[in-house]
Order: structure tokens, then C-alpha cells, then sequence
């Protein structure tokens, strides 16, 4: 029961309540049980509809009630001349209004509604347009109501200009509308799509939006409705899919991709001058169905040397697209690792709006410092602008929004492990990547670390499972001192890892430590400072060596 | 000129500590007076509203509360012939009654006592030609139905029925600007079908296509001053709406992007201390919906160990799960 507020009453009301309640139950129980009887029956007439009525009018979320009335009125179209269906139809749209009326939210009417529509001989597609806009205007959330009003513009074929100026007139009027900015997303990419296909718009139309969006944020900065708009307005375009990492060698064979895929549709080596395809299976890193780390097992022992340059090649869109990787001097492996990319350049046009946005959020936090949007919208604006030359800002307002807006505190800390790691793979491109002290409360990006053979994550903030360290699959040693850890389930099988540093974390259960049997080549682990390393360390040697009974050396001391 | 934020202030006499007897009791009372006027108003929902007593029943360990046999015979019996459910006998079947019979049957491990076959015909027959879902023959198009079907389909090891390329190109043609879902294409995002669509895509093993950190970024901007959850921006908290964003979010890996205490005292302080039962909020009437995504979501909150832990996607409990031959995905970050 949605916002039904619950009244003291006194025992006479309550009395004359029960009374009544009573009296409906009686006469709903009396008339649907002759519905129940009368559609056994097979009869479908007049009483059908009258009694159907009754209810609906009561209750109009019975869908089999309104069933009932379609099969009448179906059965009603085979018997009636058009201008007597037209008549019926039409109290039909009658009844639903005053359903609906009552109850705006029927789902159950609603459909009823374009169901009546469809079938009318002579449908007023422009009354139905009129009513919905009546109806926005008692409530201009009403999801439903907006659903119906697309599905009479495409019955009605009303170009989708016309409703966008419907959408700036409502928007005139209560800037608050998140249903409208909704609907001006699906419509401004209809009437005025950007040619290069980068923004969802024109550069001209998008310029004008951005103003549009930036009054009417600036006119009630608490409203969320035009800052939602805006972020998306300022998105990157998403980057396209491509190959990011590449591996092909005796001990182990791999792919990266920016985005994961489910199948790996066309992922194939290719070798020698004729590129010839390498026989193999791949699967993903993580054993999820779809992931953008993949796993080549060849057929066959790879050649040595490889024999010519190594291709890789993968499907996107239906088209082949293929990247050539580096054989290495002694031709005994070949790799590929795509510089990231972490920001699209803009336009100088749109850099300059851009950047007079920027202006303008920062005179408005001059007035209110505390303006959570204004500060999260200059963040946003930064990445867009130039993330390099605002990096220092960028981190300092993403710490002011964690104490700020402590509701969302983690989310913010998110984004900024997020944007460090982007920052920090742009600088480090070796073998090691260090991310040591930066706060992080999760690692993104893991995919691009699938060559790293030394990660070293201390002292930092992590804490939930790190299934997604699965994409390291060349990792060697990993160093995770003076984190949050405090349980290792869903730690995942890395091929690769020798040594394993988790010192001064937060591990209480030695059960746990099962998990890590999944790294074959684990022989170093290193708890110390841990609650589960506590007390007499033989003991304790004794205990981790009969779950992990390959490891040489273990809290420092060689076993 | 700003206008004031909508959102309820929590008063200071409300309670704040789970008051999981009564909650019992107002669920085993559900139904036990056949002339009750509000049960009898909801008789076209029963099914739905059995779902909801029994699941949030099974989640405080008190599932034998109620007689499992006459549970199952009342479910059993409402199977029509074309193998879809009806929410009651003289009813005619729907999508969203079947899953909650299928889920009702899967809780009480009685899933053999119905024609798996028939239900299976019945969900996939569904399915129109671009991959959306029917709620009935009526033609009604809409997001939760791609989820119910997928949801039956996967409690019966059945999802190979389906054209599921093309269910998910649907699904996914309902994905808006702000990263969330629709009822349909164009339709705009709605915590309640986030939900049905976050919960169809970890069904289906295709979460990578949700842009996690937007939608993610969305849900948790639902949470208001007052700790409470709205299902879109500029609406009322609600604690269905506890629900609907915090499974969302679990699925999506980022369940910690909301205030956890801050939501834990506005979905206790909607507990009705006098008959037992959640609200939608403080003061408002209890019902056995409200009571249920109360429990759930103080169950993925995880601050109450007396409430079994629940299955974000399905909202059952986890142990009813353990035959699934897949289980739903989860993203981490």
C-alpha cells in the first residue's frame, strides 16, 4: 500500500469502516462471481460489461476483468456495424479515463487504453495527444502517462521536432522535470544526430543544450534532475572496442580487450607471413562467461623461433580488425601493449564552452562552497577539458566531495581510485607498476595489467573480494601490505603468482587461505601482522603448510 | 527558485531496533480472515502476495510457520492448462503470477508437483519476434516481463527455451542516457525495472553490457537526508525502493555506495510497532509487500544475522538456490 497514512479512529468510525468494508466485499464477491460463471458460460454481452464495470471502476488492476471485456468487445466487432463498434470503443477510452482518474498508475488501464486505440475504427489520435498533455500537466512524472503519449506519437506519427518543442515548453515551466530531460535525450539524437556520430548531437545543438542545461542547474542547484542531464552531455563517447594486450608464448598465451565479450568471435593468432591461424582453445581468465581477458591454450607446442610477425586478429561489429605484436629478439615470444586511452580530445569549439562552464560553476561555488553538484560537475568538467592539466584539482575536490556528501562517500572514492590508476598506467608501462599509498578503495583497469609481472598495491585501502585480480594472469609477485583485507574467498587462480604479500591486513581465518591452492606456483606468502598470524608461529607454519603445502617460505623464514 | 527536497523527516519515537516477532505474526495472519477487506480487494495479486508472506517468512528461519501442503496444493492448483498460473482460482494466467508461483514452488522444493514442460511452453510462447516479452496474450510489452520469463525459466534449468540473443538485444534497447533502465524502449529509468533488467542481465551472463559506474552512480544518488531510498530522482523514499536499488547495486558490485546505517534506521523506523509489518513510510500501513523487501533488504545490508542472507536477483533465499545448474553473475570492483 503506497503513502496510505495509517489514522487513529474511534471505535464508531471504525465501526461505520468495517460496515461498509463489509458491504464492498459482499457485493465485489456477488459480481465477480457471476463473471467467473458467465465466461464459463462462453457469454459475452451487455450484463458482461456492466458488471466488469462495476468492479474495474472499484478496482482497476484486475487484468482478467479487462480481459473479459476484450473478448467481449472482439467478439462484439464479428456482430456490430463499424459505427456501433466505433461507439462502444469509444466508451471503452471513457471508462479507462475514469479509471484512470481515480488511479493514474494502472498499469491495467493504461494498457487497456492503447489496446481500445488499436482497435477503434476511426481512431482521434490528436484527442489522445491533448489528453496526455493534460494529464502531464496534473502530474508531469507520471511514467505511464508518458509511455502512452509515445505510443500515440507513433500511431500518430508526430515528428519527433514537434515534441521536442513540447519538451522545451514544459521544461519553461519547471526546470524540476527529470522525465522531460529523459524524453529530450531519446528526441535530440533523432532530430539533430551528430554526423561524425562522437556526441549524441550536432556540435551546435549540443553547445545550446549544454547552455540550456547549465540555467536551468545554476537556477536551482539542489534540483538533480538538469545535473543528470548535463553529465551525460559532458560523457565521454564510448571508446570503441579494440585490443589492448597481447601475448603469445610458450608459457602462457593471451588477449585483452576494452570491453569484454562473450564469444571470442574471430580472437585468433595469426603467424607467419601468410598469416595462418593458430590452432587452440580460448577461454576467459576469470571463467565468466564474458570477460575482456582471454586465455589461449595452442593446439600444439608453439613454434620456435615463431616463424614472422604475429598477428592478432578479432570481430568487432562484424568487421576483422587485427594487431600486429612484437616478436621479441630471440623470436621466442611476441607481445602488444596499446598505450591507454583515457580521454577523447574535443573540439576547440566545444573546449571553449567547456571551459566557460567551468568558469561559471566556479563563480557559483564562490556563493555556495557546500554545492555537492557544482563541485561533482567541475570534476567532470576537468576529465573533459584536460585531465592532465587538472589532475591535482581534480583529486582535491574529489576529497572535498567524500566530506561533503559522506552519504556517498565511497562512491567518491571509488572515482578517484578509479582516475589515479588511469593516471598511474599513463606514467608506469614496465614489467613493475607500482601503485603504493594512494588510497585506493578499489582497482579498476585490471585488464591492462594482464603483462605486469610485479604489482605492488601497499598501503592502500582495498577490502572486498579482488576476484578481478584474475586478469593478472603474468603476475609474479604481489604485494598487497597494509590493506583492508580480511578474507580471501573469491580470490582467483593466478597462473603466474610466486609470491604473495599481504602483511598487516586484516586475515582472522585461516580456512580461508584455502583459496590461494588455486596459484600452482605459490611459494612465498607472507601474513605477518595479520590477527590469523598471531600466537606460536610453528604452529602456525604447521597449520598454512597442510593447506598450502608447496610453499618454500612463508612470514619471511624458509621453511 | 529552489524548491524544498521531498523526503520525510524521521521522528525521534520511531523505532530502531528489528521487531522480527511481530513481523512473524503480521505475515502468518495474512489470509486468515477470508472477509478481510483488504485481502479480499488483492485477491487478483494473490499468488504475488502469497510470494511475498512466504519468502519474507522463509528469511526469518519461520518458513514452517505456515502448513507447507496446503501452500503447495493452493499454487499447484492454480496452473492452467496453457501451464501458466493464475494469481487465483477464476483468474486468468500472467507472467508475473507464474514466477511468483515458480519461485513459491522452488522455496518448498516442490517444483516436481507441476508440469515443468507446460510452464516452459508457456514462458517461451511469450516471447514475441524482437526478443521482448508478453505479460499475456493482451499484448502488454514491458522489462519485467523479460525478467519474469528469464527468472522461471532459470529456477527450472530451462533457459535454453528462449531466443536469448534476442532477449537481451530487448533488454538492452530499454537502456537510457543515465545508465538505467525502462518498461520499454524509450520509457524512462525506474529503480523498480533497473531491477527486473539488472537481474534479467545476471541471469543471463551479460552484466559487462550495464556501465556499471553510471548506474551504480545513479542508484546510490537515490538515497535522501533522511537515510530512505526514492525509485526516481525527485520522489519520495519508500522501502520497496530499499529494495529495488540495493539489489541493483549488490549485483552490480557497489552496494557500499550508499550510508548502510543511515538506510538500516529508515527502514526500521517503517515498522509498525503495533500490528508488526513494514510500510512504505513512517506511519503509513503495513502490507505484506512492503514487509518483504523490508526484510531483504536489511538481509543484503547485512546488520541483522536473525534474517537469512537473500539472493539479490531472485529475492529468495540463498539455501533455496543451491540446485540452479548457473548461477547469476555479480560484478566487483
Amino acid at each position: 500500500m503506497h503513502g496510505r497514512l495509517k489514522v487513529k479512529t474511534t471505535k464508531e468510525q471504525e465501526e461505520e469502516k468495517r460496515q461498509k468494508r463489509a458491504q464492498k466485499v459482499k457485493q465485489y464477491r456477488a459480481a465477480f462471481g457471476r463473471i467467473v460463471e458467465k465466461r464459463q458460460a462462453g457469454e459475452k454481452d451487455e450484463e458482461g460489461l456492466q458488471i466488469s464495470q462495476q468492479i474495474l471502476e472499484m478496482i482497476p488492476d484486475i487484468h482478467s476483468l479487462w480481459n473479459y471485456r476484450r473478448e467481449i468487445l472482439e467478439h462484439l466487432k464479428e456482430v456490430v456495424s463499424e459505427d456501433e463498434l466505433q461507439r462502444r470503443l469509444e466508451s471503452e477510452r471513457f471508462l479507462t479515463e475514469t479509471c484512470l482518474r481515480a488511479n493514474p498508475k494502472s498499469y491495467c488501464a493504461w494498457h487497456h487504453r492503447s489496446w481500445t486505440m488499436d482497435h477503434m475504427p476511426r481512431p482521434d489520435w490528436q484527442r489522445e495527444l491533448t489528453l496526455c498533455t493534460k494529464f502531464l500537466s496534473l502530474d508531469e512524472r507520471n511514467f505511464h502517462c508518458w509511455d502512452y503519449r509515445r505510443f500515440v506519437v507513433r500511431r500518430a506519427q508526430v515528428p519527433a521536432q514537434k515534441e521536442l518543442d513540447f519538451t522545451d515548453e514544459k521544461i519553461a515551466v519547471n526546470f524540476s522535470n527529470y522525465s522531460c530531460w529523459h524524453y529530450r535525450s531519446k528526441l535530440l539524437p533523432v532530430v539533430q544526430p551528430d554526423p561524425m556520430g562522437v556526441r549524441p548531437v550536432t556540435e551546435a545543438k549540443h553547445k545550446e543544450e549544454l547552455e540550456l542545461v547549465q540555467n536551468a542547474a545554476f537556477t536551482d542547484p539542489t534540483d538533480q534532475s538538469a545535473w543528470f542531464y548535463q553529465r551525460w552531455l559532458l560523457g565521454r563517447s564510448r571508446p570503441c572496442q579494440a585490443i589492448t594486450r597481447a601475448l603469445l608464448s610458450t608459457g602462457r598465451c593471451l588477449a585483452t580487450l576494452v570491453h569484454p565479450i562473450r564469444a571470442p568471435l574471430g580472437l585468433q593468432f595469426l603467424i607467419g607471413a601468410g598469416r595462418e591461424p593458430l590452432a587452440g582453445t580460448w577461454r576467459t581468465a576469470d571463467g565468466q562467461s564474458s570477460s575482456s581477458v582471454w586465455v589461449f591454450t595452442p593446439t600444439l607446442p608453439l613454434p620456435q623461433p615463431l616463424p614472422g610477425p604475429v598477428y592478432l586478429g578479432l570481430d568487432v561489429d562484424g568487421h576483422s580488425v587485427t594487431a600486429e605484436l612484437e616478436v621479441s629478439a630471440d623470436g621466442l615470444s611476441a607481445l602488444l601493449a596499446v598505450a591507454p586511452d583515457f580521454g577523447a580530445p574535443l573540439s576547440p569549439a566545444l573546449s571553449s564552452v567547456m571551459l566557460e562552464e567551468l568558469d561559471a560553476c566556479k563563480q557559483l561555488l564562490e556563493f555556495d562552497p557546500d554545492s555537492k553538484w557544482t563541485l561533482l560537475t567541475t570534476v567532470l568538467l576537468m576529465q573533459t577539458i584536460d585531465r592532465h592539466v587538472y589532475e591535482a584539482e581534480t583529486m582535491h575536490t574529489l576529497d572535498e566531495l567524500v566530506e561533503l556528501d559522506y552519504q556517498r562517500a565511497n562512491y567518491y572514492r571509488d572515482l578517484r581510485s578509479r582516475l589515479l590508476v588511469e593516471y598511474t598506467l599513463e606514467r608506469q608501462r614496465g614489467d613493475v607498476v607500482d601503485l603504493t599509498g594512494l588510497s585506493l578503495t578499489a582497482l579498476y583497469h585490471a585488464p591492462l595489467l594482464a603483462l605486469v609481472k610485479t604489482l605492488i598495491l601497499n598501503d592502500n585501502h582495498l577490502r572486498r573480494p579482488l576476484s578481478h585480480l584474475a586478469a593478472l594472469q603474468c603476475c609474479e609477485s604481489l604485494s598487497l601490505d597494509r590493506n583492508e583485507v580480511s578474507s580471501l574467498a573469491g580470490w582467483p587462480a593466478m597462473p603466474s603468482l610466486r609470491s604473495l604479500s599481504l602483511r598487516e591486513n586484516a586475515l582472522d581465518d585461516l580456512e580461508c587461505l584455502a583459496t590461494l591452492s588455486a596459484c600452482p606456483c605459490l611459494q612465498i606468502l607472507d601474513l605477518r601482522g595479520n590477527p590469523v598470524a598471531k600466537g606460536d608461529q610453528k604452529e602456525f607454519q604447521k597449520k598454512v603448510l597442510a593447506i598450502l603445502p608447496s610453499l618454500s617460505t612463508l612470514n619471511g623464514e624458509h621453511i | 527558485m529552489a524548491k524544498p527536497m521531498r523526503d520525510v523527516v524521521l521522528a525521534k519515537d520511531l523505532p530502531s531496533s528489528l521487531l522480527l516477532e511481530k513481523h512473524i505474526e503480521f505475515l502468518t495472519s495474512y489470509g486468515t480472515d477470508k472477509n478481510d477487506y483488504e485481502f479480499c480487494m488483492t485477491e487478483y495479486m494473490r499468488m504475488s502476495g502469497m510470494y511475498w508472506v512466504m519468502t519474507a517468512l522463509n528469511l526469518a528461519g519461520c518458513q514452517d510457520r505456515l502448513p507447507a501442503e496446503e501452500v503447495i496444493s493452493a499454487v499447484v492448483k492454480c496452473q492452467e492448462e496453457s501451464g501458466g498460473f493464475m494469481a487465483s482460482p477464476g483468474h486468468d494466467a500472467h507472467i508475473l503470477y507464474t514466477l511468483s508461483a515458480v519461485q513459491i514452488l522452488v522455496m518448498y522444493d516442490a517444483i516436481d508437483q507441476i508440469n515443468i514442460e507446460s510452464l516452459v511452453s508457456y514462458v517461451s510462447g511469450l516471447q514475441k519476434e524482437d526478443g521482448s516479452f508478453v505479460g499475456d496474450k493482451w499484448g502488454e510489452v514491458d522489462t519485467r516481463f523479460s525478467f519474469c520469463a528469464v527468472a522461471c525459466l532459470s529456477l527450472v534449468n530451462r533457459l535454453d527455451a528462449i531466443n536469448m540473443d534476442k532477449a537481451v538485444e530487448f533488454v538492452m534497447s530499454c537502456m537510457n542516457f543515465d545508465g538505467g533502465f525502462g518498461s520499454c524502449p524509450g520509457a524512462e529509468s525506474h529503480a523498480g525495472q533497473i531491477y527486473c533488467c539488472v537481474g534479467f542481465l545476471s541471469i543471463t551472463g551479460e552484466l559487462h553490457r550495464v556501465d556499471a559506474d553510471l548506474l551504480g552512480w545513479w542508484l546510490c544518488e537515490r538515497q535522501l537526508p533522511s537515510g530512505g531510498l526514492n525509485g526516481r530522482p525527485e520522489k519520495l523514499p519508500d522501502v520497496c525502493y530499499s529494495w529495488w536499488v540495493l539489489s541493483s547495486l549488490s549485483i552490480l558490485g557497489r552496494l557500499h555506495w550508499v550510508h548502510k546505517g543511515q538506510l538500516v534506521k529508515f527502514i526500521l523506523a517503517c515498522q509498525d510497532t503495533e500490528t508488526g509489518g513494514f510500510s512504505d513510510r513512517p506511519g503509513d500501513m503495513p502490507d505484506p509487500f512492503h514487509t518483504l523487501f523490508g526484510l531483504a533488504a536489511l538481509s543484503l545490508l547485512g546488520e541483522s544475522p536473525s534474517i537469512k542472507p537473500v539472493d539479490p536477483t531472485y529475492c529468495m533465499p540463498v539455501h533455496c538456490l543451491q540446485h540452479l545448474n548457473s548461477k547469476p553473475q555479480r560484478l566487483h570492483i
